[in-house]
């Protein structure tokens, strides 16, 4: 695709990108995906879908930077207009969720959480990422429901 | 959308021209205008696949699920229109309904194979998505 369509901008700037960054984070490779990624920054509220957006969020999950991909996530939810139908607008409520988990903010991942579970009440069940959410919120919830008495004692 | 603008402005009779200028102002979120400009496309009676497009977006974006229904009514009433079929596989992916978009895309006379890697990928499924990719690489 890069040599057959070397002057598609569509293609050169968001599409080959993306796909390169998303290969290399399937490789754990976070760095070097978000090094990909670095080309759209100039223009990526003009891409359509703002799947590289969703791409970066990821990698900088994987990097352990939960303030930039929670940045990137609710960049995500703050543009329907141009998310549209993608289910990157409902990933991306996951994508937070796991951000706010990541800097230990539970109230907010939570809340994240429970959003992604709600938009996708009716999903096939054995969608794998579904499934690893419900997982991770039922151990956000149960380290929660731990250190709930402490906080109530806090209160107090 | 000032290129939109002005070609709506020369052709008032081309329903493409209603289509970008709606199209922008959806991008920024500026729903009453886009609304705006779908009216006047109705007004004059103008209809088009990418004109019925932007209008269940609009109705999606807006939360009107009855709207979106209705559309989807049209747009069945219809000869093949390959982009209305694709929204509604993505807005079943959307929600989770991975099964009902994977049957959407793969209807007899409508091919999209890189609709199905592009909705399969973010799911967590790369071994169904890698397969879709090389199908789609393959076909186009």
């Amino acid at each position: 695709m890069d040599k057959s369509f070397p002057l598609n901008t569509v293609l050169q700037r968001y599409w080959l990108p993306t796909i390169r960054a998303a290969v290399a984070l399937h490789r754990k490779n976070a760095d070097k995906a978000v090094e990909l990624l670095g080309v759209m920054s100039p223009h990526e509220l003009g891409a359509p879908w703002l799947i590289p957006v969703y791409v970066r969020g990821q990698a900088y999950l994987m990097q352990g930077n939960g303030r930039t991909a929670a940045s990137d996530f609710q960049m995500i939810i703050d543009h329907p207009g141009l998310v549209r139908l993608s289910v990157v607008g409902v990933l991306a409520h996951l994508g937070l969720a796991r951000a706010y988990a990541l800097q230990g903010d539970t109230t907010k991942a939570r809340a994240a959480y429970q959003d992604f579970l709600t938009l996708w009440k009716d999903a096939d069940p054995d969608i794998p990422i579904l499934k690893e959410a419900k997982e991770e919120y039922a151990k956000l919830q149960l380290s929660t429901a731990v250190t709930l008495p402490l906080h109530d004692r806090a209160s107090r | 959308m000032e290129e939109a603008r002005e070609a709506l402005r020369l052709q008032p009779d081309n329903e493409e021209n209603y289509a970008n200028l709606s199209d922008c102002y959806l991008s920024l979120d500026r729903l009453d205008e886009a609304e705006a400009v779908l009216k006047q496309a109705a007004d004059r009676k103008l209809e088009s696949e990418d004109l019925l497009s932007s209008r269940y977006v609009l109705a999606f974006l807006k939360g009107d699920t009855g709207e979106m229904e209705r559309l989807a009514a049209t747009a069945a009433s219809k000869p093949l229109i390959e982009d209305f079929w694709r929204h509604q596989a993505f807005m079943e992916a959307r929600q989770g309904r991975l099964r009902n978009a994977r049957e959407l895309l793969t209807r007899p006379g409508f091919i999209c194979p890189h609709c199905l890697g592009l909705i399969e990928a973010p799911f967590g499924d790369t071994q169904r998505a890698r397969t879709d990719a090389a199908a789609a690489v393959e076909v186009e």
